[in-house]
């Protein structure tokens, strides 16, 4: 993606420099710029974590809208994809809180009966095998799922991983493998289905 | 279930997705709102204008007539607490034992002092020669200056008025 942004007067790639430091300056054009490179990402680990699309909308919205008002303090120093990461992270965790805190009762009896309540379009809408892993990592916790998500949703390094949470690279292994655990538990009908599904599910969502 | 088949699985599952249309960069005008905001300086000139304003009127307030009150039978312990407040009023220490104090009071530049006389009430008020005498539904039995204090003295009942006067004066000398 690239874009001429006006007063520039230069080509432009999604998350280069040059656009974050437009985006500093508040050139909208580059804003729009950095969101369209953006979107599927923020709203992709959004949807992955929250489990469901009306919440992902309500963080991948509240995501860049801390990304506009706060894009002045990141540093160039720094990796603006790890600063992005990190700011969808705490937005995520942000959610789920304050959801935690308004409905705490509500949420776990969501939680409990969510199979139960899928309704006739969001099958249509969704695979059912897609549903179930769904369903399984929001059943993490929260420090777990993240771990998830960021592994396979983006396909981080442990090290990249270690870096957004900020804690060790122990610390997200060990997370991970206890992931793993709860997720094979939880998956065990899936068993032989990874590669014999994966032509008929690929490229679905 | 192996964990090449489980990572099989998450990665087949969890991929990424495409946002919805529904989703649209967050207009200018969405910013979040923060305190200061972003125009304002701090002004030391009006900060110290301020902080002298509310200096004088904290010690206006602090210099504004307040009622006070102590309520006592003691003379002696009545007569400090008006002299500490600037009215010298030369109560004696052994009044007549029909005279029986109750309270003083101060509103301003007036001080009263309340006592009875075999209950019936007796009010002396003290206060600069400039002012009218204190306006009372009581009897003013004798009104005099004395080192520049204006003393009224209002009774209850017309018959005290001599035994009133003996709370400050000894003796039948008075009148």
């Amino acid at each position: 993606m690239s874009s001429n942004m006006g007063g520039l007067g230069m080509v432009l790639h999604e998350n280069d420099p040059a656009v974050i430091e437009a985006c500093r300056q508040g050139d909208h054009d580059a804003f729009a710029l950095l969101f369209e490179a953006n979107r599927d990402k923020v709203y992709s680990i959004a949807l992955r974590f929250s489990g469901n699309e009306a919440s992902a909308m309500d963080i991948a919205q509240e995501a860049f809208i801390k990304l506009l008002a706060h894009i002045k303090d990141f540093r160039s120093e720094a990796r603006f994809d790890t600063w992005l990461y990190r700011l969808v992270v705490n937005t995520c965790l942000d959610h789920r809180r304050r959801r935690r805190n308004l409905l705490p009762i509500l949420e776990d009896l969501v939680d409990s009966v969510r199979p139960s309540t899928e309704t006739v379009l969001t099958d249509l809408l969704r695979d059912e095998a897609q549903g179930q892993v769904q369903e399984a990592v929001a059943r993490l916790s929260p420090e777990h799922r993240m771990v998830v998500v960021l592994r396979y949703t983006e396909g981080l390094s442990y090290e990249e991983i270690a870096e957004i949470l900020r804690c060790s690279r122990g610390t997200v292994a060990s997370r991970l493998n206890r992931a793993h655990k709860i997720l094979a538990r939880r998956l065990v009908k899936f068993r032989n289905s990874g590669s014999q599904n994966s032509g008929g599910n690929r490229g679905r969502v | 279930m192996a964990a090449f088949e489980l990572e099989q699985v998450l990665n087949k599952h969890l991929g990424r997705v495409t946002a919805p249309e529904g989703l649209h960069p967050p207009q200018p005008s969405t910013q979040v709102i923060q305190w200061p905001k972003p125009g304002y300086r701090f002004q030391p000139v009006l900060a110290g204008v301020a902080a002298a304003a509310a200096v004088v009127v904290l010690f206006a307030l602090w210099l504004r007539p307040r009622p006070a009150e102590l309520r006592s039978t003691d003379p002696a312990q009545i007569a400090a607490w008006l002299k500490s407040r600037s009215f010298d009023v030369p109560i004696r220490q052994t009044p007549p034992s029909s005279i029986r104090l109750s309270s003083a009071h101060i509103k301003g530049s007036v001080a009263e002092v309340d006592y009875s006389i075999a209950g019936r009430n007796v009010v002396l008020t003290v206060s600069p020669p400039s002012l009218e005498p204190p306006s009372t539904a009581y009897h003013i039995v004798r009104s005099h200056l004395v080192r520049g204090q204006l003393f009224t003295l209002s009774c209850a009942f017309p018959q005290d008025a001599r035994t009133a006067c003996l709370l400050c004066h000894a003796g039948p000398e008075v009148n």
